[in-house]
């Protein structure tokens, strides 16, 4: 590079101040500067068709519709609703949610397979605070030790065992901590002449 | 045989009996001999009068492991063994020719406990196959009366069933069945037939349409109802 050309380009980059520059290197500079201070001084807007031309590409562009839910689902939205509205809303979602809990409650649950003639039968009790759960009832003489459950290791408070029955009615309890008798809240209870409630089983013969 | 083989072998077989005993405890040692000379003269006469002592047996021992007194244990199991009197003579009436299973007993005992009617019992007892098992039955009858479900109509459902030789894995499914449509806030009777339908089990001719609420009163409590 000619060292004119690279004082003219020092210039330009702003390293070099205008008086360091002779008059023909002035006025090739100003050559050079001219259509940036002419661009600036006008007003250059976009022709009306442009938008709506460039809108109808993207749209037109191949889009999967997974793409288009997502989108759909993270686009905020204003949704308008009256109090009341609000309120009827917010009340069904409750019920909802109430009814659905409910039928979800855990009870005895009676697997279909059939091993020696017993049923396999599941019982689920719920204890946080207990140190020990177990099952008795006139399947096992009504030993109070009856049979442990294990303490589910998720941490929901559950306790599960499952137990293989010969089919027919049977009455039930737990014992909690090995003193406190508790029907299970989940099934059907009747009085056990004691004052206190039994649970009742009824275990169908199962098809083998 | 040398003596101290033959005091081996004793001894060998008085230990295995002593672990077998601590493993299986013999009824009076569970009971306890004061409990046990109290219930003697009930479980004798109910063993005299052809009822299912194991059940009794299992009550008396249900109120040990409890912890109640001997005194309130002999009230308890005299009052199940009039009630497995009551519903032997009930069973037997009905059908005098066909035996009663001991389980038989004991449910039919327990649907009298929960309000179903003695008619009722017999009326199911005689319509139903011959050879048919009606533990479970009885015990369905029991859970649809104890829910609010009036005797009669609970008995015209099961009879309808029992007839039908609807297999009892289905029959015993419908009062959990039934309980869904409790909680969602439907009268008995109604919650009854939504479950039937469900099932795609054989609603009774008599009974309210499950998708009308207005026919039938759907909230009888049902204790003493129905009848022959």
């Amino acid at each position: 590079m000619k060292p004119e050309h690279e004082r003219l380009s020092q210039y330009l980059n702003g390293e070099l101040p205008r008086e360091k520059l002779s008059p023909e290197l002035q006025a090739e500079a100003d050559g050079f500067l001219r259509p940036f201070e002419e661009a600036k001084r006008e007003r250059i807007t976009a022709p009306p068709w442009l938008g709506s031309a460039v809108m109808r590409r993207v749209r037109a562009a191949p889009r999967s519709r997974w793409r288009g839910v997502l989108d759909w689902l993270v686009t905020p939205k204003v949704v308008r609703l009256t109090p009341v509205t609000a309120v009827l809303v917010l009340a069904a979602g409750i019920t909802l949610g109430t009814v659905m809990w409910r039928r979800a409650a855990p009870g005895p649950e009676i697997a279909t397979e059939m091993q020696d003639g017993r049923v396999t039968t599941r019982f689920v009790f719920v204890a946080p605070e207990a140190s020990s759960v177990a099952v008795t009832g006139d399947f096992v003489g009504w030993r109070r030790d009856g049979i442990p459950l294990e303490r589910d290791p998720n941490g929901n408070g559950l306790w599960v065992a499952v137990v293989r029955l010969q089919p027919g009615v049977h009455q039930y309890a737990f014992v909690i901590d090995g003193t406190e008798w508790r029907p299970d809240p989940n099934a059907s209870q009747l009085d056990d002449g004691f004052g206190q409630k039994n649970s009742v089983l009824l275990v169908p013969p199962a098809r083998s | 045989m040398p003596r101290s083989v033959t005091l081996a072998l004793t001894m060998l077989i008085l230990l295995t009996a002593g672990l077998a005993a601590q493993e299986h405890p013999s009824l009076s040692a569970r009971l306890g001999r004061e409990t046990e000379a109290l219930l003697r003269p009930v479980l004798d006469s109910a063993a005299h009068d052809g009822l299912p002592v194991g059940a009794l047996e299992s009550k008396a021992l249900e109120g040990v492991a409890k912890g109640r007194p001997p005194d309130e244990i002999r009230t308890v199991v005299r009052r199940l063994a009039d009630r497995l009197r009551q519903a032997r003579a009930i069973l037997t009436d009905a059908e005098p020719d066909t035996p009663v299973a001991p389980r038989e007993i004991v449910t039919a005992s327990e649907a009298l406990e929960s309000g179903v009617s003695p008619g009722d019992i017999a009326r199911l007892r005689r319509n139903a196959p011959a050879k048919t098992s009606l533990e479970i039955p009885f015990a369905v009858l029991g859970e649809l009366v104890r829910r609010g479900v009036p005797g009669s109509q609970a008995r015209d459902v099961v009879a309808g069933l029992v007839q039908s030789k609807v297999p009892e894995e289905r029959i015993v499914g419908i009062p959990a069945r039934m309980d869904v449509g409790i909680r969602g806030g439907a009268p008995p009777v109604q919650a009854l037939g939504r479950a039937l339908q469900g099932m795609g089990l054989p609603v009774p001719p008599s009974f309210p349409h499950p998708g009308n609420p207005g026919k039938g009163n759907g909230r009888g409590r049902g204790r003493g109802g129905g009848g022959r």
